[in-house]
């Protein structure tokens, strides 16, 4: 399965990404965007997979500092 | 990677047979692009359909353009697309002129071009090409909108 994802980042100007990923992002992992390191908070699949392919649409914030 | 197996990687061609894909990646030539290099300009006719080998590029329109004023216009960004990704699409179903400006963000950002007549002329003479790419295509817009929408939803549609 072949995973398009689409980026919309909150709480930071940035266009957010759409790309395709061999595994599915999940909430709590951290994604880099544009060599800026984000927090997934939400992981939607607002359309059916379609042959080889599902779609989710992700939406996350600035990673918080974890020192 | 292959152009057939990026092909194979791509929403484009899903659904197609080996030999089908095989048909498109006979259409087009790999081009090697810069950072902040531009792939496409807004408003310029359009003749191609390009696919993201490998690298990133990135989507931006003009806000609040006015035609008599001089200087560059003032770009917003509205998304950032990545190996596998079509673009151009918009203009090759519409035939209309560029609806958007894309530039590259990775130095080394390879992109496979595919001439629209070229591309056309695949689909019209197999429909069963036609019927699944151009299925694919309104797949991807679909997609791509729905992130626009979830992006006006987040934040206003000011990234």
């Amino acid at each position: 399965m072949i995973y398009k994802v689409s980026y919309v980042v909150v709480g930071k100007p940035h266009p957010g990404e759409i790309v395709n990923l061999d595994t599915p992002p999940r909430v709590g992992d951290q994604v880099q965007l544009g060599g800026e390191l984000f927090d997934v908070v939400e992981v939607v699949d607002l359309m059916p997979p379609r042959g080889d392919f599902a779609y989710l649409h992700v939406t996350c914030r600035p990673a918080q500092e974890t020192t | 990677m292959s152009i057939t197996e990026l092909l194979q990687r791509s929403e484009l061609s899903s659904g197609l047979r080996p030999e089908q894909i095989e048909q498109i990646a006979a259409l087009g030539h790999e081009v090697i692009y810069n950072a902040d290099d531009t792939v496409i300009r807004e408003s310029d006719p359009s003749d191609e359909i390009y696919i993201i080998c490998s690298g990133m590029v990135e989507v931006e329109v003009s806000k609040g353009m006015i035609p008599d004023v001089p200087g560059p216009p003032r770009l917003s960004s509205l998304v950032r697309l990545g190996q596998g990704q079509v673009f151009g699409e918009v203009a090759l179903v519409d035939r209309g002129a560029r609806s958007a400006t894309v530039r590259c963000v990775e130095d080394g950002t390879v992109l496979y071009i595919i001439p629209r007549q070229a591309f056309w002329a695949l689909c019209d003479g197999d429909h069963d090409i036609g019927y699944v790419v151009m299925r694919n295509i309104a797949a991807d817009l679909s997609f791509k909108l729905r992130h626009r929408n979830l992006q006006v939803r987040l934040v206003g549609g000011e990234p």
